[in-house]
C-alpha cells in the first residue's frame, strides 16, 4: 500500500522542483531583456534591440509553461494539503492573494509588450513595460516567499490556543507579511533565483561564444556581459544574505539550525561539522574544525552556542532527516561561496580588460606583464573561462534545488513549524495517485520539450536579417 | 446581500465568461480552418490573462471560504488535478502553435486543434465541478465522497454541459464572423439555450423571467448576425457575464444543493483584509486592463521612432509581433486594418 502522505509530499516536492527552474528563467529573462532594450534605446545600438526581441520570444514561451506550472503548484497546494490551506486561509493567505495581482501585472504587460510592440511611438514607454514585467515577476516571488516564511516562523494568530483547542483566534492577517524570517528569506530566495537564472543564461551565451564567430559572436558577447553583471551582483548579495539567514535560523528555528549543522554540542568552542553521516545518533565520516561554529556564530572561537541550538535539546521524533539536510546545507554553502569567489575573480579580470582601465595603466610594467598572461585576457574571449562559466551555469541550477531541499526538508516533520505536521495536513484520498503519477510523467516531457522548442525557435532566426545587414 | 459572496460571484462570472469565449475559440479551430488567423488574433494576447483570472477566482474562494476547501478537495481532487494538468497542455500547445516554424512537421493548425481538444476537456471538467457544487449532484450527504456514476447518469447534467457547448458553438460564428454554414449559428444557439434552461431548472436551480430575457437576448444576437452579418464582440461578453451572474444570484448562497454558502464564510479578520486587497488590487487590475484594451484598439503607429545610426531601412523598423511572432498578428487589430492595410510590411 502506498503511503499517501509521502506520495503527496513527493508530488508537491517534484512539482516545485520543476517549477522553480521555470521561475528562475521567468524572473531573470525580463531583467536581461529590460537591460538590453534600455541599452539599445540609450546608445542606439541595434544589436541590443535584437537581443531584447529574441529574449521576449523565449520569455513568452517559458511564461506559457511557467504560468501553467504555477497553477499546478497552486492547485496542488489546495488539494494535497486541505488542512494546511484551511489554516492558511484563516490566518496568512494574503500574500498568496497579493501574488495574483503581481501575476496579472506580469501577464498583462507582457501581452502588451510583445503583441503591441509596433503600436508604441515612444520607445522608452515601451521599455517601461519591461520594467513592470520584471517587477511583476519578482513580486510574485516575494509574495510566495512570504508564505514560506510563515510556514517556517508562523505568526498572526494565537498559536497556544490553536494547539490546545484547534480553533483559530486573535488573527492579524497582516502579520504574515512580516514574520521574523520574512525579509531575510525574501532576500535570499530572490537573490539566489536571479543568480541561478542569470548563470543559466550566461552558460548558454558562453557556449554560443565558443561556437560562433563574426557578428553572431559579437551578439552573444553583449548578451553574456549583461548576464555576467547580473550573476556577479546576485551571487554577492545571496552569499551575504545567506550568512545573515543562518544567524536568523539560530534565533528563530534553532532545531532546524542544529539539524543543518548536525550539531549535538553547546557551550564554548563548538566545532563546525562538515559532511558526514548520522548513524545511531553519532556523527561519522565528518570533518570537524574545532571552535569554528562558535566563531561563525559569535565572532569568537570561544563564543557560546546556546543549548537550544543543539539537537540534544529536541525529541528525536521532531528531527528532520539529519544526514540529508546537513549535507545539502554544506554543499549549498560550499558551492555558493566557491562560485562567489570565482565570480569576483571573473569581475576583476573583466575590469582589467575594460578599455578605459587598460588605457589608464598602460605605462605600468607590472600591469602590462599581468595582462600578457592568457588567464588575464578578456574573459569573454578566453575559452577556459567560458567553459568554467558553463559549469557554473549547471551548478547554479543544482545549487538552487539543493538550497530549496535544505529549506523544505529541514522543516520536517512540520508543514507549519511547531503548529501542524505534514501528515496531519495531507489529503489521503487515493484519487490523488493516478493523476499525481500523470503530472510527474507530464512534467518529464514538457520541460525538455519546451527547452528544445525555444532552442529551435532561436535557431531559426537569422541574425543578419534581424540586424538589417545585407548579405 | 453579502459583499464577500457578491465579489466571489462577480469573479466567477468573469472567469466563466472568458472560458466560454475560449470555448468558442476552440470550437472555431476545429470547425473552420480559415478561422485560425482571426481566432489567434484575439486569443494570443489574452490567454495569459484568462489563466490568471482562473487562479484569481480560486485564491479568492480560498480567502473567503477556507473551510469549504477540505470538502471540495476530497470531492473533486481527481477532476481538479486533471484540469490543472490539462491546463499545462493548453498553454503549451497554444504557444507552440504561435511559434511553430514553417517547415516543421507540426502545422500551426494541427497544434491549435490539439489545444482545442484540451480546452474542451478543461471546460467540460470545470462546468461539471461548477454544476456539482451548486446543485450537489454526485456528492453524498456528508460531503466525503463523489459518485461519478450518479453524476454522469443524470441526464440534466449532460443537458447542461451539452447545452452550454451548443450555445458556444452558435455564438462562435458571431464572435469570429465565421461564414461557413452560418445558418448553424442560430440553430445551435437556440437549441443549446432550450437544453440549458430546461436542464438547470430540472437540476433544482432557480429559473425566472430574467433567465428567459437573457436567453432571448443571446438568441437574438445569433439570429441578428445570421440575418445581417453584423455583430459586436462586447455584446457577447456582456450577455455571457450576465448569464453566469444571474444563475449565481438566482441561486444565491446555495452550495452542494441544500447547504448555505454563508455557513462557510471566513469569520476571521482575513476576510476583511481580503476585501481591502481585492479593492486595491481590483483597481490596479482594472487600470491595467483598460490600458490593455486601449492598446488593443490603438492603430499601429505610422512612423517608427526606431532611430539607429547604422540603418534607416524601413523594413528594420517593423516590430517584434510582425517579425518574430506571428506574421499577421496585428494586421487587423481593432481599427488599424482600416488605416494601415496598404502599409509596407
Amino acid at each position: 500500500m502506498v503511503n499517501l502522505v509521502l506520495f503527496d509530499a513527493g508530488l508537491m516536492g517534484y512539482s516545485l522542483a520543476v517549477h522553480i527552474l521555470l521561475v528562475t528563467v521567468g524572473m531573470t529573462l525580463p531583467i536581461i531583456m529590460s537591460i538590453a532594450e534600455f541599452v539599445s534605446i540609450k546608445y542606439k545600438v541595434k544589436i541590443y534591440d535584437v537581443l531584447a526581441k529574441r529574449l521576449a520570444n523565449a520569455l513568452i514561451i517559458f511564461f506559457a509553461v511557467g504560468t501553467a506550472s504555477g497553477v499546478v503548484v497552486a492547485i496542488e497546494l489546495f488539494v494535497l494539503w486541505p488542512k494546511f490551506i484551511s489554516v492558511l486561509g484563516q490566518v496568512g493567505i494574503l500574500p498568496l492573494y497579493m501574488e495574483i495581482f503581481a501575476f496579472f501585472t506580469e501577464a498583462i504587460f507582457l501581452g502588451i509588450y510583445i503583441y503591441f510592440w509596433n503600436k508604441f511611438k515612444s520607445r522608452i514607454r515601451h521599455w517601461l513595460l519591461s520594467v513592470f514585467i520584471a517587477i511583476g515577476a519578482v513580486m510574485s516571488g516575494v509574495f510566495i516567499t512570504m508564505i514560506n516564511a510563515f510556514m517556517n516562523t508562523p505568526k498572526g494568530f494565537n498559536i497556544p490556543y490553536y494547539l490546545s483547542t484547534g480553533k483559530i483566534i486573535d488573527v492579524n492577517p497582516f502579520a504574515v507579511l512580516n514574520t521574523p524570517t520574512t525579509w531575510i528569506e525574501i532576500g535570499h530566495v530572490i537573490g539566489s533565483t536571479i543568480f541561478a537564472g542569470a548563470a543559466f543564461f550566461l552558460a548558454y551565451f558562453a557556449y554560443k561564444l565558443l561556437k560562433t564567430k563574426g557578428i553572431e559572436r559579437e551578439y552573444y558577447k553583449k548578451a553574456a556581459k549583461i548576464a555576467a553583471a547580473i550573476v556577479i551582483i546576485a551571487i554577492i548579495l545571496t552569499v551575504i544574505i545567506g550568512i545573515e539567514s543562518i544567524t536568523n535560523l539560530m534565533v528563530y528555528q534553532p532545531e532546524k539550525f542544529a539539524a543543518l549543522e548536525m550539531n549535538f554540542n553547546s557551550g564554548p568552542h563548538v566545532a563546525e561539522v562538515i559532511g558526514g553521516f548520522l548513524v545511531n545518533n553519532k556523527t561519522i565520516d565528518s570533518i570537524n574544525i574545532p571552535g569554528l561554529m562558535s566563531f561563525l556564530a559569535t565572532g569568537s572561537f570561544n563564543g557560546v552556542i546556546a543549548s537550544n541550538d543543539s539537537l540534544s535539546a529536541y525529541a528525536k521524533s521532531t528531527w528532520p532527516p539529519i544526514t540529508v539536510v546537513h549535507n545539502t546545507f554544506d554543499i549549498m554553502v560550499g558551492l555558493g561561496v566557491l562560485i562567489g569567489i570565482l565570480m569576483v575573480i571573473f569581475l576583476i579580470i573583466w575590469l582589467l580588460n575594460v578599455d578605459k582601465i587598460r588605457d589608464k595603466f598602460e605605462s605600468n610594467k607590472f600591469f602590462n606583464r599581468l595582462l600578457s598572461k592568457k588567464i588575464f585576457s578578456d574573459p569573454f574571449d578566453n575559452p577556459l573561462v567560458l567553459k568554467v562559466l558553463i559549469v557554473i551555469g549547471a551548478l547554479a541550477a543544482f545549487l538552487l534545488e539543493d538550497g530549496w531541499v535544505t529549506d523544505e526538508v529541514g522543516r520536517q516533520p512540520w508543514i507549519i513549524y511547531n503548529v501542524m505536521t505534514v501528515s496531519a495536513a495531507a489529503n489521503t484520498s487515493p484519487s490523488v495517485l493516478p493523476i499525481g503519477i500523470a503530472i510527474i510523467a507530464f512534467y518529464v516531457v514538457v520541460l525538455p520539450a519546451t527547452i528544445l522548442f525555444v532552442r529551435r525557435v532561436m535557431k531559426k532566426r537569422d541574425l543578419k536579417s534581424e540586424l538589417g545587414v545585407k548579405p | 446581500m453579502n459583499t464577500y459572496i457578491t465579489i466571489n460571484y462577480v469573479l466567477l462570472a468573469i472567469v466563466f465568461t472568458f472560458l466560454f469565449v475560449e470555448g468558442m475559440s476552440a470550437i472555431s479551430f476545429i470547425y473552420d480552418r480559415k478561422s485560425l488567423p482571426k481566432v489567434k488574433k484575439y486569443l494570443d494576447p489574452v490567454w495569459g490573462i484568462v489563466g490568471t483570472f482562473v487562479v484569481f477566482f480560486v485564491v479568492n474562494t480560498e480567502v473567503l471560504y477556507p473551510s469549504i476547501m477540505p470538502a471540495i478537495d476530497y470531492l473533486y481532487v481527481f477532476p481538479i488535478l486533471l484540469a490543472t494538468l490539462l491546463f499545462i497542455g493548453r498553454n503549451v500547445f497554444l504557444v507552440f502553435s504561435e511559434y511553430i516554424w514553417k517547415d516543421s512537421k507540426f502545422s500551426q493548425l494541427m497544434l491549435a486543434r490539439v489545444y482545442s481538444l484540451i480546452t474542451f476537456i478543461i471546460i467540460i471538467i470545470l462546468l461539471s465541478i461548477f454544476i456539482s457544487i451548486i446543485s450537489g449532484v454526485g456528492t453524498n450527504a456528508t460531503l466525503t465522497g463523489f459518485s461519478t456514476s450518479v453524476f454522469l447518469s443524470n441526464p440534466y447534467v449532460l443537458g447542461f454541459i451539452v447545452g452550454t457547448l451548443l450555445i458556444a458553438f452558435g455564438l462562435s460564428f458571431v464572435f469570429y464572423k465565421i461564414e461557413k454554414m452560418n445558418v448553424l449559428s442560430p440553430i445551435s444557439t437556440v437549441l443549446g439555450l432550450f437544453l440549458f434552461v430546461f436542464s438547470i431548472s430540472h437540476l433544482g436551480l432557480n429559473v425566472n423571467y430574467l433567465t428567459y430575457i437573457l436567453a432571448a437576448a443571446i438568441a437574438a444576437v445569433s439570429i441578428f448576425y445570421y440575418m445581417t452579418g453584423k455583430a459586436r464582440r462586447e455584446i457577447i461578453f456582456i450577455v455571457a457575464f450576465l448569464s453566469v451572474i444571474s444563475i449565481n444570484f438566482l441561486n444565491y448562497g446555495k452550495v452542494f444543493g441544500t447547504q448555505s454558502l454563508t455557513s462557510y464564510l471566513n469569520n476571521s479578520a482575513v476576510a476583511s483584509a481580503g476585501i481591502l486587497v481585492t479593492i486595491v488590487g481590483g483597481f490596479l487590475l482594472t487600470a491595467m486592463l483598460i490600458f490593455f484594451l486601449y492598446m488593443y484598439k490603438l492603430p499601429e503607429k505610422e512612423n517608427s521612432s526606431y532611430d539607429y545610426e547604422e540603418s534607416s531601412d524601413e523594413d528594420e523598423k517593423v516590430g517584434i509581433a510582425n517579425l518574430y511572432i506571428i506574421p499577421n498578428n496585428n494586421k487587423v487589430n481593432g481599427k488599424e486594418h482600416k488605416a494601415g492595410k496598404d502599409r509596407k510590411r
